[in-house]
């Protein structure tokens, strides 16, 4: 299945005190990412719900190199993991891609719940979404773990 | 222990679902995380040399809508290694806990840009701030 991809232009002020992209900034590059996914593949499926009412129930986040700025932007991959009844699971890469040489900044996951904003409660994942995150399933990309020093 | 830092809430935070965004939060325990450092440690003196985030989690319970009072964001360590260390958080008010997170740290020469060995004052005060996980 193929992987969505958004090209994210970096700002100066992404880079911290350290000289690199901040922690933070990287889950700014993802939500970017999630959004330009849903937005671009929800209508193509009637499945605008899927923009309008899903929230985020949990992050992870593997910081595998620094990022320095540079003019132009980074590459974001998004793909889905998992669909669930009633959430699914994201799966990103922020890299650089040379000559088929790829520079993996970091992994991520996301646990995305559909959500009912009017009744303010969780909803289940619809057909018209399932159809929308089906197109994108990678059951086994890479994940986010941890590596102690 | 834990270290508390009060973290207000400004409109700006806030996304068009009228709750705090959830990249927000993780600027939340940054400021509550460097508050700590700043105060206890060593290297949080030196802002350009520190520590660097390896590995993050954040479980959202509860959205935040605007507020006046401030949100406690507590910290505390749950694992002390030769170079990092894990660190635990909890976003909070009285009554209610909006979100969870823990994340590792690697202590850092930023001149070097390599992993340092943590300081001997430096464990020290994290072994104040560590609380085994249940």
């Amino acid at each position: 299945m193929p992987r969505h991809v958004t090209h994210v232009p970096l700002r100066w002020a992404d880079m911290d005190a350290l000289g690199h992209v901040n922690n933070v900034v990287y889950l700014r590059y993802l939500q970017e990412a999630r959004v330009d996914m849903l937005f671009v593949h929800a209508p193509l499926h009637g499945a605008e719900e899927l923009i309008e009412g899903v929230v985020v129930a949990r992050h992870e986040i593997g910081y595998r190199a620094p990022l320095h700025f540079r003019a132009g932007s980074v590459r974001v991959e998004t793909w889905v993991s998992t669909i669930g009844t009633a959430s699914f699971t994201l799966g990103y890469e922020v890299l650089d891609v040379d000559d088929d040489v790829r520079t993996v900044y970091a992994v991520a996951s996301s646990v995305l719940v559909p959500y009912d904003l009017e009744d303010a409660r969780p909803r289940r994942v619809s057909d018209r979404e399932r159809r929308v995150l089906a197109e994108f399933l990678e059951a086994d990309g890479p994940m986010p773990g941890r590596t102690a020093v | 222990m834990r270290h508390v830092y009060e973290c207000s809430v400004r409109f700006d935070d806030l996304d068009a679902f009228g709750h705090v965004n959830n990249v927000t939060f993780a600027e939340y325990l940054q400021e509550a995380r460097v508050d700590f450092a700043h105060r206890y440690l060593a290297y949080g003196q030196r802002p350009h040399e520190g520590a660097v985030v390896v590995h993050q989690t954040i479980d959202y319970l509860a959205p935040v809508p605007f507020r006046s009072e401030p949100l406690q964001v507590s910290v505390w360590v749950t694992r002390i290694g030769t170079s990092s260390f894990d660190l635990a958080y909890e976003v909070a008010d009285e009554k209610t806990v909006f979100a969870r997170a823990s994340g590792t740290l690697v202590s850092f020469d930023g001149g070097a840009e390599q992993p340092r060995p943590l300081t001997p004052q430096d464990r020290a005060v994290l072994e104040r701030f560590t609380e085994v996980p249940a």
